[in-house]
């Protein structure tokens, strides 16, 4: 009895033992996910799945044009101990390619490989680019998509030096020097392919050339400056604040010379000036309140023409002459906001409806297509039509107003605009899209101002010369300006 | 011999000692929270490191600062994300950014350490539109009080399209409420506390943004290209929210398979209530990885996924059940962020 007893616990383990399987070895290969694909790189995840210790002498991934992985492009992450994942990427692919790629493990007897993934790598793109000119040396960014690693970038046929390339998005280029043209094309040549900006790049243009100096060692300011019949006059303000500047001095710019205008009036500040009238300032140097110097001359081909004196005090106000009607706007005496037309055939001066803003002499106003546009002192470009009296907002100045005293000039569609107290830039606005670019700067030292400017032929002529706050002697320097120069 | 029962009594309490778990200084793991919809407005991402929990708190969650944050589409279109000056750790996109339907979204950072983490591709998945979003009052017993807590449980009438395995996911966005104040009950402050009416102002307009307690997500698998509604949200009652009118936009978000299982998983485990029915503590793991170490555990997600929106205007009179109303006795413009006028779109009669 006790042996069957035996018998029986010996074949129960018997059948126990026999119940117990090995469990197989489980060894898995995926190639899991496409990461990140773009014009050259790609980024793979493998994973390694495994319930037993494995030891890799190599690991990584096959990337082939064939499905037959035929010289393939081996991305090789060398030894991998035990399960887990893995990333590989490579650059040096060809854009707009389909590509075929597969996790390989080499466990020492022969090669792994993962299931085979497609994937395609992506065409360059282009989107924008910033600022839209510039002076060669400067920077700008390109923005964009999957550029590769050789992208070139070419202004018109000159090729730039690409400094960066961002996320494969963004290109730091530096501008090369301009040859020929200020407006060029710029070219993007990434592998195979060229793209092209509709919008060409704006070098940054303008040169200077040096005139005779004013004839007088003086600093003027509170001056006033006009031009007719192709010559430009510059004169009156005082030296320094000190003592009145009597004189106006006539530039012939077809002789680089000045002359005496021989002005008949009395001497004045914060006086104004247009082609045909001059008037208005103060008739004494000092502190407010001013006495008011009030004589009106119409000026003619022979000389000076007194009027009837002004029935207002006029103060640093904006005078412009709009279909051959002088205007007077603003100024620092009476009604700032005030708008009045002198109608010459009745010697009568008629008041507008006041302007929305206080504008002075030290705003820069200029007169296109009959409306006088003024640059506001926080830089918002007004309009006013004389037909209906309107003032409207129609862009805002990008530069620095300084300390206010800029010039603006019109050459054909396009306003220049600058020169503002000890400020060197001048903007040019091209009148018919509103666009602004910058112009190379006013040659002189940061302390410069503006004395004058006129324009004739295409070319602005402005009088520099340094803040009376300098001590020392300085001329007032006289530059022809070629905005379109390089 | 009382005495002494006493002493030992006292000896007895002395020994209880307060238990304080230890817990290992654990890695300080990097946590990305994001979601890109194709609604265009500001998205925003979070990076932030967690710390130690233990016991206390052994350390805090810190903002990531520094870091170089892009969206990337499936066409190599990049979208930088700027850093907010505001919200430290929170990286913007632009005003207009929407993701497009269609496009499978990366999201890649670069750490000022120099370390680079990418998500896997996230498709964006259109969403449908909400057809009708209906509300009704919902009491909450709870236990050891008399009066029971309560809110607005938000109902979506949905057509789900059949050619598409959707996955809801609903998030309330920006609310605002009528704040009704008493300033004719205003006193003076103590201690004199006299009675000092104010003529104004009675009415203001309170806005708000107040995230759902629990998630609200679920797969279309039982109701595929059939019309149906869901319960989407819950906005507690706090005895102001719904004493005259409370208007809400609901979010519906069609996120990936993918995400949704995270989601799934974190509300199971945010749902945990210590209770044998309880599913076991999970590790989840997101879709963000270290592409110098695939390894390393990084926590959150970034989903993107399509967006429809829709409005409701909660009216007190259409709830079976408020809340007292919360007695605001003073100036309503006393309260935080609340406002005279409403906002420009307000139009509670739509």
């Amino acid at each position: 009895m006790r042996n069957s007893l035996y018998l029986s616990i010996l074949v129960m383990l018997l059948l126990v033992i026999g119940c117990t399987e090995e469990e197989s070895e489980t060894t898995i290969l995926v190639t899991e996910e496409v990461l990140y694909t773009s014009g050259e790189q790609v980024r793979l995840l493998g994973r390694l799945i495994t319930n037993q210790p494995v030891s890799a002498s190599d690991h990584g991934f096959y990337l082939s044009q064939d499905a037959n992985f035929t010289s393939p492009v081996i991305i090789s992450l060398g030894a991998k101990e035990g399960a887990g994942k893995f990333i590989g990427q490579t650059l040096g692919l060809s854009a707009r390619k389909k590509y075929f790629a597969k996790a390989f493990m080499d466990i020492g007897n022969g090669v792994e490989f993962g299931n085979v993934v497609e994937l395609e790598t992506l065409a360059a793109g282009i989107d924008s680019y910033s600022p839209g000119f510039g002076t060669p040396g400067k920077e700008i960014f390109i923005l964009g998509k999957n550029f590769t690693k050789d992208t070139k970038v070419f202004f018109g046929t000159e090729q730039a030096q690409v400094i960066e390339v961002l996320f494969e998005s963004r290109l730091r280029v530096r501008i090369p020097e301009a040859k020929g043209s200020s407006s060029v094309p710029i070219r993007v040549q990434s592998q195979d392919q060229s793209l092209t900006f509709p919008i060409n790049f704006e070098y940054q243009t303008g040169t200077y050339a040096v005139l005779a100096s004013f004839p007088d060692q003086v600093r003027l300011i509170e001056n006033i400056s006009y031009q007719r019949d192709g010559m430009f006059y510059a004169g009156l303000g005082s030296d320094r604040k000190v003592n009145f500047y009597p004189r106006i001095q006539q530039y012939n710019p077809m002789t680089n010379q000045w002359q005496n205008a021989n002005f008949s009036g009395s001497a004045r500040s914060f006086g104004f000036a247009t082609a045909n009238y001059l008037g208005g300032g103060i008739a004494e140097l000092g502190r407010e309140p001013f006495i008011m110097n009030p004589t009106f001359y119409k000026i003619t081909a022979t000389g000076f023409q007194q009027l009837r004196n002004l029935p207002f005090p006029v103060r640093e106000s904006i005078a412009a002459e709009i279909n051959g009607e002088l205007y007077l706007i603003g100024g620092k005496e009476g009604n700032l906001k005030g708008v009045r037309k002198y109608n010459s055939s009745t010697d009568v001066w008629v008041a507008l409806p006041d302007s929305p803003i206080q504008f002075t002499k030290e705003n820069p106003s200029f007169v296109y297509q009959n409306r006088l546009f003024i640059v506001a002192s926080d830089k918002i470009l007004y309009a006013f039509n004389p037909d209906n009296g309107n003032w409207v907002t129609v862009s805002f100045f990008p530069g620095s107003i300084g300390l206010g005293n800029g010039f603006a000039q019109v050459i054909g569609t396009k306003a220049y605009i600058g020169g503002y107290s000890r400020v060197d830039e001048i903007w040019e606005l091209n009148l018919t899209n509103l666009n602004w670019v910058s112009k190379n700067p006013i040659p002189g030292t940061p302390q410069s101002v503006t004395a004058g400017s006129f324009v004739k032929d295409g070319f602005i002529y402005i009088m520099r010369q340094q803040d009376i706050n300098l001590a020392g002697n300085f001329p007032i320097n006289f530059y022809k300006f070629d905005p379109n120069g390089i | 011999m009382k005495k002494y029962f006493y002493l030992i009594l006292f000896c007895f309490s002395a020994c209880i000692d307060p238990y304080e778990v230890e817990v290992a200084q654990g890695p300080q793991y990097l946590t990305i929270d994001g979601t890109i919809t194709s609604q265009a407005q500001v998205h925003r991402i979070r990076l932030t490191r967690g710390d130690t929990y233990g016991s206390v708190f052994q350390g805090l969650i810190r903002p990531v600062l520094g870091a170089t944050v892009i969206v990337r589409d499936n066409f190599g279109n990049i979208t930088f994300l700027t850093e907010s000056q505001v919200n430290q750790g929170y990286y913007d996109t632009p005003a207009n950014f929407a993701a497009v339907i269609g496009r499978a979204y990366t999201l890649q950072i670069q750490l000022v350490d120099g370390k680079v983490y990418t998500s896997f591709p996230e498709t964006v998945n259109p969403s449908p539109p909400i057809k009708n979003l209906s509300y009704q009052s919902k009491r909450i017993p709870v236990e050891g009080e008399i009066n029971d807590a309560s809110g607005v449980q938000l109902i979506v009438d949905l057509d789900d399209p059949a050619d598409q395995n959707n996955f809801y996911y609903y998030r309330n966005s920006e609310a605002t409420y009528v704040l009704e104040a008493r300033p004719d009950l205003y006193t003076t402050p103590p201690p004199e506390r006299q009675p000092a009416p104010k003529d104004c102002c009675f009415v203001c307009y309170q806005t708000e943004t107040t995230g759902n307690q629990a998630f609200y997500l679920t797969s279309d698998d039982n109701f595929n290209g059939l019309s149906t509604k869901l319960v989407a949200g819950f906005i507690s009652d706090n005895g102001r929210r719904f004493v005259n009118t409370y208007r809400i936009d609901l979010r519906q978000l069609n996120v990936s398979q993918e995400a949704y299982r995270f989601l799934r998983l974190v509300k199971q485990q945010s749902e945990i209530s210590g209770s044998v029915f309880d599913p076991p503590p999970a590790n989840i793991r997101g879709n963000i990885i270290s592409l110098d170490d695939p390894e390393e555990v990084v926590l959150g997600y970034f989903i993107a996924a399509g967006e429809s929106q829709k409005r409701v205007y909660i009216k007190n009179s259409a709830l079976d059940f408020v809340q007292n109303k919360a007695i605001i006795p003073d100036d309503c413009r006393t309260v935080a962020g609340a406002k005279i006028s409403p906002p420009s779109d307000w139009n509670p009669t739509d």
